[in-house]
Formats: C-alpha cells, structure tokens, sequence
C-alpha cells in the first residue's frame, strides 16, 4: 500500500511513469468490472479506456483521506457504469447462449463445468442492484471486501453479508449441483 | 451464527479469489463447514473464473497507446516542464548527432548495424528521430512496419550467433513497434481494423464473409493468411475508388504485407539458428503473429 501511496503521490505531479504504472495495475481489474457490469464488450473497451482518461483528468484533485487509490478509480467506474445504463435501457448484447437463455425455465446443472461471462452476465441480472454491485467488484475487480465496503459506502459486515445472499443466489440461478 | 458464516465465507473467497487456494484448502480449514461451503464455493469459482475475461490484445495495445497520448498531452498542458524538456533535448541532440555523420557517411553504416555493433544505439535513436520528425499517424504506422523488418533481421541474425538474451531484447523492441502500429492504426480511426463497427452494406470482401464497407466507409480488407502471398483479387479490392480516397487500404496492405513477410522470415530461420535460441526464435514468431492477427481482425 505504502508503494502505491507513492505511486500515486508521483501521479498528481504528473509523473507519467507513475501513472502509467498505476494504469497498468488496473487496467484489466476495471475491464472486468465494466464487462461484467454492462454486459458488453465493446462498451466495455471505450468505457474503460475513458476511465483512465477521466482519471487522470483529476488526479490532482485525489486525497487519500483513508479511500484507497483503487476505490477512487472503481467509483469513476461505476459512476460511468451508472451513466451509461440511465442513458441506455436496453438488455446486454452479448451474443446469448440459448441454452442459458432457458436455464430459468430448465436449470441446467452446474458443476464442474465452465460457465462464461454471457452467462454469468445474464446470471447476475436476477440478483438485486447491491448484490450485482458485490459480484463484480470481489470477482471482476478482485478487491478486499474493506475497499468493496468503502466504494460502496457500507460497513464491511453489509458488504459481507450482501455477498453471501448473492453467492446463494447465483447457485440457486446456475443451479450448481454437488 | 449468519455473521459467523458469512465471515467464513468470505475468507474462503478471499482464499479462492486473491490467494488461488483450491475449494479443498478451504473445506479442510472449515470442515464442521464443509457441507454448507462446498456448493457455494464451487458457484463462487465458476463466477471467478467467467468474470477473469483477457482484454484483446489489439485493445489492450491500441488503449495503451491512445492513455500515453493521453498522458504526454497532460504532462505538457499542466506544465510538466520536465518531461517536455527531455523530448526537446532528445531531438535536438538526436538531430545533432545525425547531422555530424551524415557529413562522414555513417548513418549508412549505421543502419546495417546489429544489437552487438557498437554504432547500435545509433541506429535506434536514428530511427526515433525520423519518428520524432513524422507527423502523420499513417505515416507513423508505415515507418514503424518498416522498423519492424529490421527488428526481425536483427532477431534472426542474434539467433543464429546464439545469442538468446539479444534474441530476447530484440523481441521485446519488436512487440512495442507492433503494439504503437496497433495503437497508430486505431488512433487514426480506421475502424476496418475493428470488425465490431463494421456496417451492414450488403457488399461483401470477395471470397470472404465480410462486408465491404464499414462505418467510416473503408474498405475491409481479406484476412490475413501467413502462409500465402495476397492474390491479385485483393489488389484489386484495395485498387477501388473508394481505396483512392482513404489512405488506410493501402496502409494495411502494407502492414499485412511486412507481417507475412516478417512471419516467413523469422519462420525460414528456424532450421537455420542452434537449438539453443530456437525457443526465444519461437516466442519472437508467436508475438509477431498474435499482433498481426489482431490488425487483420482474425485475433479477437
């Protein structure tokens, strides 16, 4: 943390290395994010790339004040992300896998097998808005449930107890057998 | 008892998902758990491993790209004055330099050096200076798929003395030059590169099933085949009227061109280096050939 401290303390004084260095670290974590979160590839790649653009627009404006560098970058993200779905209502594109499409009426058994992001996009629409919100900042941005709670602006037992309530459901979706 | 669970939960995500235990790591640490858990951690791996998708590395490149221009903009109209003051000074020094042997003829000498010539390093900063000195994006592009056929010269010649770790550099100085063709290529909007803003004319690339035309009206180009020279038909496509009014056709014939060629040179010396560079020869081959494939829209 301390290494990323300065990092970032050399970015707000517009030391590209560091930046870039910062950029480099993130930037499959918020591509996941944003992927898992609109359901879009394509959306997903200019999004993230606009994310790192407004990042470094107000990196000077950054203050540690306890919020980690990556929960200021994931809250850019999902206000983007939150932009984006009030401009546009319309369902994910991502090529739908017919067999997922009808799990809801014929659950198809999970075990072993691999599942993809169309599905587990599709998989997450069922659950709540915190839930969704959980899932893609722990397993799509891999961060601490204490960063998770910060973004999200909840205690970490919420955040705790929000993610077991998602991980039930979603074995309940994908019907995941022993 | 429910907070209980969740924190046990939650440390066998935390296991599952940052420190890549196994589902048996955590039953064996929550055994009077293990029932409960067992089926909530083989959902919470499945949605790990759905949610760990890859960027392309056409995008990964051309963002790359697009964020440093980004930065350098930054830098310079925050008033960085350091990092401007080191691109004035390395041009200007560059230029210098250039100037001072092209009097004495060495700038060709130069530019047949190989990674263990001492006059080398010239030769790298001859070519950044010619960038620094090209304006134009598609002029960029072209330049740095010429570079690139001397990267591979050099590669193949460092193989073929043995020497892995140059083999080793130059393919790293060879996946930057792909990785700003890709990240020039995008930055010049040719949309052709991407399949996903191709628009629905009805036209189709002869022998292919890819349309003609694309959002900005380009040409699509065929796909790229390694193995076999373009054929007169995809001149012809390159040649049409709308390829005269927009330089990117040509530019990608180009770029494709200079990737079959590169592929096949670096492919014909295989049997010629020692066994010893032939694996650093092969990862030269895989990281050329993965570039090529996200220009020619095949990689994706």
């Amino acid at each position: 943390m301390q290494d990323e401290q300065s990092l970032v303390q050399r970015a707000r004084q517009h030391d590209e290395e560091a930046f870039a260095e910062l950029y480099e670290k993130y930037f499959d974590k918020i591509y996941r994010y944003i992927s898992l979160k609109i359901g879009n590839r394509i959306e997903a790649e200019d999004m993230t790339q606009q994310v790192f653009i407004n990042a470094l627009s107000s990196i000077s404006s950054f203050k540690w004040r306890g919020l980690p560098f990556s929960a200021w970058l994931f809250r850019i993200a999902h206000n983007q992300v939150v932009d984006h779905l009030r401009k546009k209502t319309r369902q994910p594109t991502f090529s739908l896998n017919e067999s997922i499409t009808a799990s809801n009426d014929n659950p198809q058994k999970m075990t072993e097998q691999n599942m993809d992001i169309e599905q587990l996009v599709l998989a997450t629409r069922n659950l709540t808005i915190a839930q969704q919100e959980v899932i893609a900042l722990r397993f799509a941005g891999e961060l601490p449930i204490s960063q998770v709670a910060k973004i999200m602006g909840k205690s970490e037992g919420a955040v705790k107890a929000l993610q077991h309530s998602a991980v039930v459901s979603l074995r309940k979706i994908l019907n995941v057998v022993q | 008892m429910n907070k209980e669970f969740e924190n046990v939960l939650d440390d066998c995500l935390e296991r599952l998902i940052v420190r890549g235990e196994t589902i048996e790591d955590c039953l064996n640490a929550y055994p009077q758990r293990a029932d409960t858990l067992k089926s909530l951690l083989q959902t919470a791996l499945l949605t790990k491993n759905a949610a760990g998708i890859e960027p392309s590395p056409r995008f990964r490149a051309s963002a790359r790209y697009q964020f440093r221009i980004a930065l350098q903009k930054a830098a310079s109209s925050k008033g960085s004055f350091l990092s401007v003051w080191r691109f004035r000074l390395a041009t200007a020094l560059t230029t210098i330099i250039v100037m001072l042997m092209a009097g004495g003829g060495l700038v060709v000498a130069t530019g047949n050096s190989m990674p263990d010539s001492p006059f080398y390093s010239v030769k790298l900063a001859v070519e950044q200076m010619q960038l620094n000195l090209t304006f134009s994006e598609l002029d960029k592009a072209r330049l740095i798929s010429e570079f690139t056929g001397r990267r591979v010269s050099e590669i193949i010649h460092m193989a073929q003395k043995g020497d892995n770790d140059r083999v080793i550099a130059g393919t790293n100085l060879l996946n930057n030059q792909l990785e700003m063709i890709v990240g020039l290529t995008d930055y010049t909007n040719n949309l052709w590169l991407d399949g996903s803003a191709i628009k629905e004319s009805g036209q189709m690339v002869p022998g292919t099933d890819r349309p003609l035309t694309t959002t900005t009206g380009l040409i699509m180009p065929p796909p790229l085949v390694t193995s076999l020279p373009p054929s007169p038909s995809t001149d012809a496509v390159f040649q049409s009227p709308l390829a005269e009014e927009n330089e990117a056709p040509s530019l990608l014939t180009i770029l494709l061109q200079d990737g079959i060629d590169n592929s096949n040179a670096l492919r014909d010396s295989l049997s010629t280096v020692p066994e010893s560079t032939q694996p650093a020869l092969l990862e030269a081959i895989a990281v050329l050939e993965e570039y090529y494939d996200a220009i020619s829209g095949t990689g994706d």
